[in-house]
């Protein structure tokens, strides 16, 4: 890699962009920077793969801070999938080596559609569930009631404290896993199957997922992360203007978050996946038919 | 009582500030160290002392090496400490949570140690 002033300012930009849509959705932005750093700067795939797990785990310190001092993050409930997240992360290294990759993502591709579609359907669920208190009366189940799962945060939007009960405990950590298993194979992916596991399934609010998980992707990168660095292919003067820029831009989306609607947070949270779920498809079909839809690597 | 929020946010913020003053210098000191445009290749260490040996003399790789090492252990930390504060505070179910945790990123390291090894 040639290193210039020009070059480090070029990728700086890049992660500023990237770590500010990964703050505000509580994502790693992995997937906007490997098909950046791959398509418009020439690094390889696995080089790039292992840049952006790196910087994931610099978006979390900086985002993953910033909703702790909003009192946004509930640590507990991050504590508890956190088992379910590096299970999947470890089981992920297992899987590759066993399922075509192919096959991987399309499995990821229909995962990420639903949750599109679910996104856009429910994008005004937060508010309304807020109104009528559903989150603060929800029924737990046996395993949020034993570990005291509950939470709450002061909504900067809608002016108020909400509070809630964590169910679906068990669904929510099977869920998480898959974001371990994608974490650890695709290096993308991760923070958007906790947030919507969290809230489609936890009864958990957006944002208050979008802080617990900016929190969690931290730790679920580094089992990643430490594996490439160990095998070498961290290469420190691509990652370090993308680790700068990435803590910068993730300040940045965390400070204006908790001002947004759940409302405009959920559907560009849906176009987001969207984008995922289409270049996942065009991976698939790119690896299993040799069929090249543009930007699909 | 410890407060667990305080906790988490001190470490996570340690992290953040050193790694980000440490990625700056080191490509400051890339840029006092080569005043042509240069090529760079991943760096690799024959061994802990000479990593040492060349951060000590303060060349621009090896500072970028020891800052994506206090990135990358920072979230690690912070599992680790979690365990401290919950034991602290005696929350035993949290204790066995996060010390699966642990154990889990422990199984990681030496798997990817044998990983490493198996590819070389």
């Amino acid at each position: 890699m040639e290193v210039t002033v020009t070059f480090l300012a070029i990728c700086f930009l890049a992660a500023v962009f990237a770590g500010f849509f990964g703050g505000l959705f509580g994502i790693g932005g992995g997937a906007i920077i490997v098909p950046f750093l791959t398509v418009f700067m020439g690094v390889p795939i696995h080089e790039a793969i292992a840049i952006s797990l790196v910087s994931v785990i610099a978006t979390s310190n900086a985002g993953g801070s910033s909703y702790l001092e909003q009192k946004i993050t509930n640590i507990k409930l991050a504590m508890y999938l956190e088992v379910a997240t590096t299970i999947g992360a470890l089981v992920g290294s297992v899987v590759t080596l066993l399922l075509r990759s192919s096959v991987l993502f399309m499995i990821f591709g229909i995962l990420l559609t639903y949750v599109a579609i679910s996104s856009f359907k429910s994008r005004t669920s937060d508010e309304r569930r807020m109104v009528r208190n559903e989150f603060a009366n929800a029924k737990q189940d046996a395993i949020s009631k034993y570990l005291g799962l509950t939470g709450s945060y002061f909504d900067a939007s809608e002016k108020k404290q909400v509070d809630y009960h964590v169910n679906g405990a068990s669904k929510g950590a099977i869920i998480s896993s898959f974001a371990g298993v994608t974490a650890g194979l695709l290096g993308v992916g991760g923070g958007v199957i906790k947030v919507a596991a969290m809230n489609m399934f936890m009864n958990v609010p957006l944002k208050a997922a979008v802080g617990t998980s900016k929190f969690m992707i931290g730790v679920t990168a580094a089992v990643g992360a430490l594996l490439f660095f160990v095998a070498g292919v961290v290469d420190v003067y691509v990652l370090a203007p993308i680790a700068l820029g990435t803590t910068l831009g993730a300040t940045l989306g965390t400070l204006i978050m908790n001002r947004l609607r759940s409302y405009a947070l959920k559907v560009g949270f849906g176009f987001l996946v969207t984008y995922l779920a289409y270049t996942m498809f065009a991976q698939g079909l790119a690896l299993a038919f040799s069929i090249h839809l543009p930007m699909g690597g | 009582m410890v407060d667990l929020n305080k906790a988490m946010y001190d470490i996570l913020v340690i992290g953040m500030i050193s790694s980000t003053i440490l990625f700056v210098s080191g490509l400051l000191l890339f840029f006092l160290q080569n005043s042509n445009p240069t090529q760079t290749t991943i760096t690799h260490y024959s061994t802990l002392g000479v990593f040492v040996q060349q951060l000590l003399a303060l060349r621009a790789s090896a500072v970028l090496m020891f800052a994506t090492i206090v990135l990358i252990g920072t979230p690690i930390a912070r599992v680790f400490l979690s365990v401290i504060v919950f034991a602290i505070n005696r929350d035993h179910k949290f204790v066995a949570i996060t010390g699966i945790v642990v154990a889990i990123l422990l199984l990681s390291i030496i798997l990817g140690y044998f990983w490493n090894l198996s590819i070389d």
